[in-house]
């Protein structure tokens, strides 16, 4: 299971050497990896889809103009969270107040009745949640990254993430209850 | 245990991220500790939800198409920085070639002279200044008065 990891790893670092040196079709094969992944992180913050395209295809333009200063050596998917995460932060600065957006890239609508008033009060808990608390259950629950990689995309250690997920986790009981009684 | 300590235990046995050992202590203290045990299920509720929730899987034709518009979007970009550079460059030039025959021209007023003298100063201190902001934007920390 580590050697494939490993091969996938050496793989991704050819990918990029080749990038380095401006070969967009291998530019190609890393969007393809790593689009559905920017578009959900952004689709977190942004909650609609044409604006999370956008920012996700945004992030993409500004990582391969940046891509000389990357070092290779290092993982690509936490370099590029950091671009993709300024672009959301940029895009909230502007609408001062997320909680305005409406809800219509979660997947609440086709719920049924108490699911849905449910799902709705926890999205917008989720969204009155610090940036990084967000962030961090974006991470953990709509991508479905380990408490490692989630370390290693924000650059905290394991124990901080871990302690954050849990008070958000309690701001978001308290949110819910009188549904989790 | 402390009971604060437990209770973030609590969260890390219900996303199945302890050992048997952390486990089994987890499990004899909700069995002891009324309070731990309410954290434990609604916790174990709050759980249930937030893996009921998803996003909206966008329609196939988006990821299909995804490379392409994008790879239009980085040509369109670079076409642009190129159009820009271009363009700064020309308008210098014009300026220079413009402030020579201003200088030449004997039947011209001088205040006419100093006005269009003036007006193109501050036209290259406005661009020299955004251009300048622009960099600086760039190189500086961004988002520090965000909350994080």
């Amino acid at each position: 299971m580590d050697s494939v990891k490993e091969n996938i790893e050496i793989k991704e670092k050819e990918i990029i050497e080749q990038v380095k040196k401006g070969d967009k079709q291998a530019y190609r094969e890393l969007v393809k990896k790593y689009m559905k992944k920017a578009y959900y992180y952004a689709l977190g913050f942004v909650h609609n889809e044409q604006d999370a395209l956008d920012i996700s295809q945004e992030a993409f333009i500004r990582a391969y103009r940046r891509i000389k200063s990357f070092d290779p050596n290092k993982k690509f998917l936490p370099w590029f969270y950091q671009i993709i995460r300024n672009l959301c932060l940029d895009w909230i600065k502007k609408r001062k107040k997320s909680s305005e957006i409406p809800l219509n890239g979660i997947k609440i609508l086709e719920s049924p009745e108490k699911d849905r008033e449910i799902k709705e009060i926890l999205w917008k808990g989720i969204d009155d949640l610090s940036i990084e608390q967000k962030e961090i259950i974006i991470l953990r629950y709509f991508q479905e990254f380990s408490y490692q990689e989630i370390s290693q995309i924000l650059n905290k250690p394991i124990g901080s993430i871990m302690s954050s997920l849990y008070y958000a986790k309690k701001k978001l009981k308290k949110k819910l209850e009188k549904y989790l009684k | 245990m402390r009971h604060q300590k437990i209770k973030e235990l609590i969260s890390l046995y219900l996303e199945g991220e302890l050992d048997i050992k952390e486990r089994e202590i987890i499990e004899q203290h909700i069995k002891e500790c009324e309070d731990c045990k309410k954290e434990f299920e609604e916790l174990n509720k709050l759980e249930e939800v937030l893996k009921k929730m998803e996003f909206r899987k966008p329609s196939n034709e988006i990821w299909k198409i995804y490379w392409s518009s994008l790879y239009n979007r980085l040509e369109r970009k670079i076409g642009w920085i190129l159009f820009s550079i271009g363009a700064i460059t020309l308008l210098f030039w014009g300026a220079y070639k413009l402030i020579e025959e201003l200088l030449k021209d004997p039947n011209m007023p001088l205040i006419l002279k100093i006005g269009i003298l003036i007006f193109i100063a501050g036209a290259i201190i406005l661009l020299v200044s955004i251009l300048r902001e622009q960099l600086f934007m760039r190189k500086r920390e961004r988002y520090k008065e965000v909350e994080k």
